[in-house]
């Protein structure tokens, strides 16, 4: 049993079909990338798993239970996590308000949790009674982090996450996340436009053109196929990852 | 001159209270409800009823009304605006439904009147609270003026409180702020709406009870305010709780006082609707953030925003 399982996923917005026959899986501790240019649909995969949009048909299991019409409060009652490309805090709010959020379904004490987190994520101890609005785009994503490390997830699914961060600063979330697989145990599955960077560390890795499954398989396979490399992700030479 | 300035305040409570709850279902679950008012009309019937079976005092009557108001509130929300909203409704059908929800709670309470005066022998329409009058430094105080305020007071407290001292009321601030966020963190966004909507009917169906002590009500009257509480959405600013609460002293005062003015020039008070109408168009041209451009930073989701 693995533990994200989705079979011939069909879904879009509304009555607009994105995707078309998605069937994929996240194995236990694994970090599986999706890939592919702009307009694909690997943000709307994520918003299908995580339930934000409308399913046409297919099947989405999460460890074992059939969760494809689940409210999203429940799929993260669940152990899944979703941690959006932007909006992913609550501005107007304080970090400390915005962790307490993170824990509004849980009956765990706020202390031992905020002791854990700050283990992880020790910047956030300096800005903890700021109002998010007043944080830096990079102190944001950090703070998005620990509200979703904080809820104990299974499997963390990452949308864009280095989006308007600066390159250096967009490798290092990257090898973070990669060390979150190994140290916390869970599974994630990244959706990331720096393909490079996300092959270098994922298991495995998914490129995805208008909506469907292009390839899925080890990152070097994929670096190997010229033609998918150069057509799809933009790449004309590639060094070893 | 007095009576006028009582009168003021009592109505402006009566607004603030309207205008809040219709501010937080517009905020939570995007629906600028016309039958809000009818909300109101509940809670004077509700009122009505227990002082006319069991010989209450209308104040007595308040939670009852509170109560029933949150309830039927709750119903709509359930079997209006829920569904329609799963079935991917947007703001103007949302609006449209709440025209014909209004229609239905009216006229049902047109019903509901003729079924009163039957059942009481008491006027089912056009009738008013007796109201005991408190001597306070040799001046005679109505009691719906303390009364009023002092709900009025408390109540808003009391939603400050929530919204900022409880775990809920920060889980329906993050709600306000960002729906798809608040789903994906476990929170419950429907159960928020419904509480919302509680709160909402709630506030309405107990400043409605106060209405009586002032004018003569029919199942009409509350449709006949929408106008002001709008107007004091609008004057506050859309989406700022607070703002809707000055707005409401402001449109509530400014109408009895134009009023007032009106009878004073010997000009029919059938005008009076005038103040109301140019202090939307002034906020629209002028400030469409409303009074609420003087606090805010332009985010939803805050007591001021």
């Amino acid at each position: 049993m693995y533990p994200l399982e989705v079979r011939e996923l069909h879904a879009g917005y509304g009555k607009i079909r994105v995707l078309s026959d998605i069937s994929m899986n996240v194995k236990e501790r694994e970090l599986l990338a999706v890939v592919g240019p702009n307009g694909s649909g690997k943000s709307t995969l994520l918003k299908a798993i995580f339930g934000l949009c409308t399913i046409f048909s297919g099947i989405i299991t999460f460890r074992g239970v059939d969760i494809t019409r689940a409210p999203p409060h429940l799929r993260s009652l669940m152990g899944l996590a979703y941690l959006p490309q932007v909006g992913n805090v609550f501005e107007n709010l304080t970090v400390k308000e915005n962790i307490m959020l993170a824990l509004y379904d849980k009956s765990s004490n706020l202390d031992g949790k905020l002791n854990k987190i700050f283990d992880l994520v020790p910047e956030l101890k300096t800005f903890l009674n700021r109002k998010v609005k007043t944080l830096s785009g990079g102190e944001r994503q950090m703070v998005a982090l620990a509200m979703c490390l904080l809820r104990d997830p299974m499997l963390i699914m990452f949308d864009e996450p280095t989006a308007a961060l600066a390159p250096r600063l967009a490798r290092q979330v990257i090898t973070r996340i990669s060390n979150l697989r190994d140290e916390l145990g869970v599974s994630v599955l990244l959706v990331e436009q720096n393909a490079l960077a996300a092959l270098e560390v994922c298991d495995r890795a998914l490129l995805m053109v208008s909506g469907t499954i292009k390839f899925l398989g080890s990152p070097s396979e994929l670096l190997e196929d010229r033609e998918l490399v150069k057509t799809y992700l933009g790449l004309e030479r590639v060094s070893r990852c | 001159m007095l009576d006028v300035i009582i009168g003021a305040v009592v109505y402006s409570n009566f607004l603030a209270l309207l205008s809040i709850g219709l501010c937080l279902t517009i905020l939570t679950s995007r629906v600028s409800s016309f039958a809000h008012g009818d909300l109101a009309m509940v809670g004077v019937y509700t009122a009505y009823t227990l002082s006319a079976a069991l010989g209450l005092s209308p104040y007595l009557c308040l939670p009852a009304a509170f109560a029933v108001g949150g309830f039927v509130a709750l119903l709509s929300f359930a079997l209006v605006f829920e569904p329609l909203r799963r079935a991917g409704a947007g703001p103007v059908t949302l609006m449209v439904a709440s025209l014909a929800l209004d229609m239905v709670i009216r006229y049902s309470l047109h019903i509901y009147a003729d079924l009163l005066q039957r059942t009481f022998n008491v006027y089912g329409r056009d009738f008013m609270f007796n109201d005991a009058r408190l001597l306070v430094g040799g001046v005679s105080i109505p009691g719906a003026l303390i009364g009023s305020s002092l709900t009025a007071s408390v109540l808003l407290v009391m939603l400050y409180l929530l919204l900022y001292r409880t775990k809920l009321g920060v889980a329906m601030r993050a709600t306000i702020e960002n729906q798809q966020l608040a789903m994906v963190l476990g929170i419950n966004v429907r159960r928020v709406f419904a509480i919302s909507w509680f709160i909402s009917g709630a506030l309405a169906a107990t400043a409605g009870v106060f209405l009586p002590f002032r004018l003569l009500v029919n199942p009409d009257t509350g449709w006949s305010m929408l106008l002001s509480m709008f107007a004091s959405v609008i004057v506050g600013g859309v989406g700022s709780l607070l703002g809707s609460v000055l707005g409401a002293y402001l449109i509530g005062s400014s109408e009895l006082l134009f009023s007032y003015l009106l009878a004073s020039l010997g000009i029919s008070t059938a005008y009076r609707p005038l103040v109301v109408f140019a202090a939307i168009v002034a906020t629209l041209m002028l400030s469409p953030r409303g009074l609420s451009i003087l606090w805010s930073n332009g985010v939803k989701g805050s007591w001021r925003s």
